[in-house]
């Protein structure tokens, strides 16, 4: 522990940070709470902007505001028969709370919260399709780590490695059967049974570029 | 490029690693066992979510519940009255996490009063078919000739579990029987309605099971005892039990058979009991002369509660008309080869008046009718009208409540006739396409039909014959009439998605549709 916090004196002065911040990047979610949909993992890419924040921080500590935007998607059957399709698009605000206390080195403890706009595509055996889209509440917890290959006063560059949970509100789904009919057509009046709330919220990981500038 | 080819690769390996071990329910195999008509109800059984969901249409609006029964359902049949429904499932072995150790159970499901807790008979086998009483009493579950599945290690094709259902169950409830054999199996069995056999104190149920050179009858309510075989055959070719007919009142069952050359009839009388796993009844046999291998029979009672047997020998080329108390019979020559006798009007208190006889087998283009009033007086003659048609007899329906029978023409059943057996005169329906799914409306008033490449329902008022139709949304699979004369069409979707018409004269805005219904809320289901 000693030695930990000499090394830590005895560490240089890192550069003080550029005001924004860019980072693209791809994510895998475990969907815990949509087992009944899918067995896999909510996969794909996402882009957030940062903005440092001006604000008095003991030495090392910088607060940076957040906004991004991760897209994802998966795959599964349910019961072997049903083929069901889940995509997510998730859109949050926060902040993140830097700690730079070496050159090229960088850990950050994020919150944000937001909202996600989940579908649902259910495809059986027989060609019937149905599909529901929705929208729903998130929050998302998480620690980054950012190793910089380019640590310099005005820009940086480097890949950021993030893990968190991502707390999302069940999404009532309703899928309905589309109707292919032309649009004056009369239909029968529908009465669609719920098939539940969709919890895609999870443990996620991303990887990607961060840049800063 | 490179760092972001290797934040790609990164997130590939995590997201195929990253099991967060869903569970085992989600993958099983999944059979919807439906659409299962019950009074107002319509019941579908689904084996992956080991439930029933049930859509009740006694009120305008449709109310769709659930009710849970064991795991892996593989059969589903409803009580005679259709009040009930009956369910069997395969059990599980806990092998895998998840899963639980369940044996086979039969599920009884009281429709009418769903949100009581199925009633479930642990079975120990199995069974994939079950044998109820009329009065819902008894039911009998039984192998089919070619069993439920491959798995399994040992299959006694010959076990019955007898279920008491008006007891719980306990120990003793089911009742686990391997009945005694000569090398058959069981093709079927039918329960009879409670009989009193002469001297005996009360009304038993009898179950009559049916196998190749072999008729087996076993009182339900002293499972424990021994039951009796009979042996139908004589040394030539093998005699099949293909049906069963009870009368009641004098104790007593009518037994076709294939390859026989009677009407077999099998009278309970008392019997000494000299141990308490003996019987106190014994069957009685009796050969009506028919005289020619009947291809079908039926029973009836005439004003006076005499019981008469009808029986079609085209051996012989007659129809006898049997007294049942005294074997006399009375012959009715007709040319045709009959394998078909219905009785009008059928149900009811009233007793039939005129049989209608067709030979469904031979295709003939002609149908028979015979005036029963006073059939059996030798000195009445008898009245056998025959009625010429265009085209050859595949199938005769009766209308339910209706002196009317549908003749259906040809395989694909397009081309279709009502008989009217009061005029005894026919009229030619013609369909568009095959008729897939039929259902009269419970009053007779309507034939309803589909044809699964039309979105339409199909309806003939069978007053005056006028057809009318129903344009739907989505291609029919199956079409249903409730006891409340409410139609309801499935469309066939692995998610429940299914048309209800109120009435035959209904327009489509008063017509609802239903989607999704069978699997409601899902996704808040714990695993």
């Amino acid at each position: 522990m000693r030695a930990l916090a000499l090394l830590l004196l005895a560490a240089p002065v890192t550069a003080a940070a550029a005001p924004y911040e860019l980072s693209v990047g791809s994510s895998v979610r475990a969907l815990p709470g949509a087992d009944p949909v899918t067995a896999d993992s909510l996969a794909g890419g996402g882009v957030g902007l940062g903005y440092r924040l001006d604000v008095d921080l003991p030495r090392h500590f910088e607060l940076w505001g957040e906004a991004s935007s991760l897209w994802s998607g998966a795959s599964g059957a349910m019961f072997q028969t049903l083929t069901t399709h889940v995509f997510d698009v998730t859109l949050t605000a926060g902040a993140h709370l830097r700690y730079h206390p070496f050159r090229s080195l960088a850990v950050s403890g994020a919150l944000a919260i937001g909202y996600q706009h989940a579908s649902l595509t259910l495809d059986d055996t027989n060609g019937n399709s149905a599909s529901d889209t929705a929208w729903g509440p998130v929050a998302r917890a998480s620690i980054q780590l950012d190793v910089l290959a380019i640590d310099m006063k005005a820009f940086a560059l480097g890949l950021r490695g993030e893990f968190g949970y991502l707390a999302a509100a069940g999404i009532a789904m309703t899928p309905t059967e589309a109707r292919s009919d032309s649009s004056d057509t009369l239909h029968i009046p529908m009465q669609e049974a719920s098939l539940g709330h969709l919890d895609l919220g999870g443990p996620f990981f991303t990887f990607g570029l961060v840049s800063q500038f | 490029m490179k760092t972001f080819l290797l934040s790609l690769a990164v997130t590939g390996v995590l997201a195929g690693c990253w099991d967060d071990g869903r569970a085992r329910v989600w993958d099983r195999d999944r059979t919807v066992l439906g659409p299962i008509p019950l009074k107002t109800q319509i019941a579908y059984v689904d084996s992956a979510l080991d439930r029933v969901t049930f859509v009740d249409l006694l009120n305008d609006a449709p109310v769709i519940s659930r009710t849970s029964v064991g795991r892996n359902a593989i059969y589903a049949q409803p009580s005679p009255d259709r009040h009930h429904l009956f369910v069997i499932t395969r059990g599980e072995e806990a092998v895998h996490t998840g899963e639980i150790d369940q044996a086979p159970m039969l599920w009884s499901i009281d429709a009418q009063h769903i949100d009581a807790a199925a009633q479930g008979y642990t079975i120990g086998s199995p069974f994939d078919r079950i044998a109820l009483a009329p009065d819902n009493s008894i039911a009998i579950a039984y192998f089919s000739a070619a069993g439920p599945d491959a798995a399994g290690f040992f299959r006694n094709p010959n076990e019955l579990a007898i279920v008491d259902l008006t007891q719980p169950p306990s120990a003793t409830n089911p009742t686990l029987r391997t009945i005694r054999s000569f090398g058959s199996v069981p093709e079927g069995i039918e329960l009879s309605p409670p009989m009193i056999v002469p001297g005996l104190p009360d009304a038993r149920t009898f179950a009559f099971i049916l196998s190749d050179n072999n008729l087996t009858v076993l009182d339900t309510a002293h499972p424990d005892r021994n039951e009796i075989s009979v042996r139908l055959d004589l040394g030539g070719l093998p005699v099949i039990p293909r049906e069963v007919v009870f009368a009641p009142n004098t104790a007593s069952a009518y037994v076709r058979s294939d390859n026989a050359r009677d009407v077999l009839q099998v009278i309970l009388v008392p019997d000494s009991q000299a141990t308490p796993t003996e019987n106190d009844f014994r069957p009685q046999l009796a050969e009506l002369g028919a005289g020619g291998g009947p291809t079908d029979i039926a029973v009836y009672d005439d004003p006076n509660g005499k019981r008469f047997v009808l029986a079609a020998t085209p051996n012989t080329n007659e129809v006898v008309v049997i007294d049942a108390d005294t074997a006399q019979f009375r012959s009715v020559p007709i040319a045709d080869p009959i394998d078909r006798i219905l009785l009008f009007p059928q149900g009811g208190d009233e007793p039939p008046h005129k049989a209608l006889f067709a030979a469904i087998a031979a295709n003939q283009k002609r149908v028979s009718v015979l005036n029963l009033d006073n059939i059996a007086d030798p000195l009445t003659e008898e009245q056998l009208t025959t009625i010429d048609l265009d085209q050859p007899v595949r199938d005769v329906v009766p209308v339910p409540e209706r002196d009317l029978a549908m003749i259906v023409h040809d395989d694909a059943r397009t081309v279709l006739g009502l008989l009217d057996m009061t005029t005894e005169s026919t009229s030619p329906l013609l369909g568009v396409g095959k008729l897939d799914s039929y259902d009269f409306s419970p009053d007779g008033s309507h034939l309803i039909g589909a044809t699964d490449s039309v979105s339409r329902v199909g309806f003939v008022a069978l007053d005056n014959l006028h057809p009318t139709d129903f344009r739907l949304d989505d291609p029919p699979v199956r079409v249903l009439s409730t006891a409340n004369a409410k139609i309801f069409v499935d469309h066939g979707d692995d998610r429940g998605h299914a048309t209800i018409i109120p009435s035959a004269d209904s327009t489509r805005d008063q017509a609802i549709v239903l989607d999704g219904f069978l699997l409601t809320d899902v996704l808040d289901q714990e695993p």
